[in-house]
């Protein structure tokens, strides 16, 4: 039973979705609501009018971009889509792994990618998967449209009003792997690593073991070049300052830290297999 | 607010406050107690009924959002005669249910991975065992809930062509048995 109360509204169209946004206090967007309606039944998050977009049709779909370099994928794909893709499943596999990670079967079915990414208050599994790919949102807000760097949308909330749309994730072929271990009861990351081998080098994120999904670029910098050993990953990571790294619950910094080193040392020992098949 | 749903086929309309879940309509507002509720918080699997043929728990869809869309309970899963379907009776035969509470859910959430590998392929153990992972069990264990999948999938593969259902079955429960001794 959730005791909060609120109005809910479901939009014909993006437009009336963004006016709705933007011109009601306390107006969120509700999208397969298997991160909201948990939060709004405990209490933490709260909202005055749910704006429900989850059969936008405009914010579905998977494609490559008119030059082909990237992929666009809608923020209303369901992480059971993403998982099983095979366009995603080709040319940006850590995201596919890291959808395939997520929870359950009946959560992927309903949660979207917009939503896992935009998920607050706690570690989710596709953040880091875009960092690591170097991906980018496409928003859509009062103002207009906009993009935003995975990066940044990973450093703080996404701009009030606004919808994300897709993102945008660069192709890369097999060069690219996740890794996560997960808790127990929630299925939630203790921490995840998503990997990608470019030819400018590693890109390497990480999340659970910090205090938000961080790309690591002095642990990038100090791998370059390879080659990507288990002990040279290890030695990579504890080169990190040591605040870095954040107790979690029944888990000392040190212990996360070097459990993200060591799913970080498989994901690159995988995306390296994938290379040379 | 005014919402219609189909339920087991059958047109419903009602009204309902935004806040309310489709467990709560389901039980209370229709009298389909088969759905269970366990913890109420996403994680035990009980609840899980088919939205547009997709399994979901029914705790965490608003009815509101559901309008418009149709809904498969466990009580829609036997014909009228009260015969079980090919996943149940595969179930009752491994032993894959015991107190029961959490047969519906797995019943609903099974369904959708013995559908979707229907034209295919039967489902490796570990898959099956994956698709679990929404579905908390008390009493089995798991392994006889996977082998009930093994034989619900090897039946229906095996009537697809020739053959009886009887022979089918045998052959079908020594294949269950050896797949899961073997890992
Ligand atoms: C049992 C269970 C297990 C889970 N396990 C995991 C796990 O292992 N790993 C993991 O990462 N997550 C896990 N989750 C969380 C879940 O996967 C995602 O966070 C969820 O899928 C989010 O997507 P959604 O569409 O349901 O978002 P919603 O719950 O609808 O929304 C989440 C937030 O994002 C906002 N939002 C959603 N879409 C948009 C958009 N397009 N534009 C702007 N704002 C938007 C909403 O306003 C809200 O604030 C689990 C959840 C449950 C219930
Ligand atoms: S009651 Fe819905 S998952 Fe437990
Ligand atoms: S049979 Fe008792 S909980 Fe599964």
């Amino acid at each position: 039973m959730i005791l909060a109360e609120f109005d809910y509204v479901r939009p014909a169209g993006l437009d009336e979705a963004l006016a709705l946004l933007s011109g009601t206090r306390g107006a969120k967007a509700l999208a397969g609501g298997q991160s909201l309606l948990p939060d709004l039944r405990s209490g933490a998050d709260r909202a005055g009018l749910l704006v429900d977009i989850r059969r936008l049709a405009e914010l579905r779909g998977i494609g490559r971009t008119t030059d082909g370099t990237r992929l666009r994928i809608g923020a209303l794909t369901t992480l059971a889509e993403l998982a099983t893709d095979p366009l995603v499943l080709a040319e940006a596999p850590e995201l596919a792994a890291a959808a395939r990670a997520n929870g359950d079967p009946q959560v992927r079915n309903l949660g979207t990618i917009g939503g896992n990414l935009l998920a607050a208050g706690r570690a989710t599994d596709l953040p880091v998967a875009a960092l690591a790919a170097d991906a980018v949102a496409e928003l859509a807000g009062p103002d207009g449209r906009s993009t935003v760097p995975a990066e940044e949308l990973a450093a703080g909330p996404a701009p009030a009003g606004s919808v994300l749309t897709a993102l945008l994730v660069p192709a890369a072929g097999p060069a690219a792997a996740f890794e996560k271990t997960a808790d127990r009861a929630t299925r939630y990351p203790v921490c995840a690593t998503a990997v990608r081998i470019t030819p400018g080098g590693p890109r390497i994120a990480v999340t659970g073991a910090t205090s938000r999904a961080l790309r690591l670029r002095g642990v990038e910098d100090r791998l370059r070049g390879g080659p990507y050993g288990t002990d040279a990953v290890l030695a990579a990571f504890r080169a990190e300052p040591r605040e870095l790294f954040v107790p979690g619950r029944g888990t000392s910094a040190e212990y996360l830290g070097h459990l993200v080193g060591v799913l970080t040392a498989r994901a690159l020992h995988r995306a390296e297999q994938a290379l040379a098949r | 607010m005014d919402i219609t749903l189909k339920v087991n086929g059958r047109p419903e309309q009602f009204s309902a406050q935004p806040n309310e879940l489709l467990v709560e309509r389901l039980r209370d507002g229709l009298g389909l107690t088969g759905t269970k509720v366990g913890c109420d918080t996403g994680q035990c699997g009980t609840c899980v009924v088919r939205l547009d043929g997709r399994s979901v728990k029914s705790c965490l869809v608003l009815t509101a959002s559901a309008g418009g869309s149709e809904v498969a309970t466990i009580e829609g899963e036997t014909t009228r005669g009260g015969e079980l379907t090919g996943l149940q009776e595969a179930l009752r035969q491994e032993h894959g249910t015991q107190c029961g509470f959490c047969t519906p859910g797995m019943v609903m959430a099974l369904g959708e991975l013995v559908d979707s590998t229907a034209g295919g392929a039967a489902p490796t153990e570990a898959e099956i065992r994956e698709w679990l992972t929404g579905n908390l069990c008390r009493c089995t264990g798991y392994h006889s809930v996977v082998r009930g999948v093994q034989r619900a999938c090897a039946v229906a593969r095996a009537e697809a062509p020739a053959g009886t259902a009887e022979s089918a079955a045998v052959a079908a429960s020594g294949a269950a048995a050896q797949e899961v001794r073997g890992t």
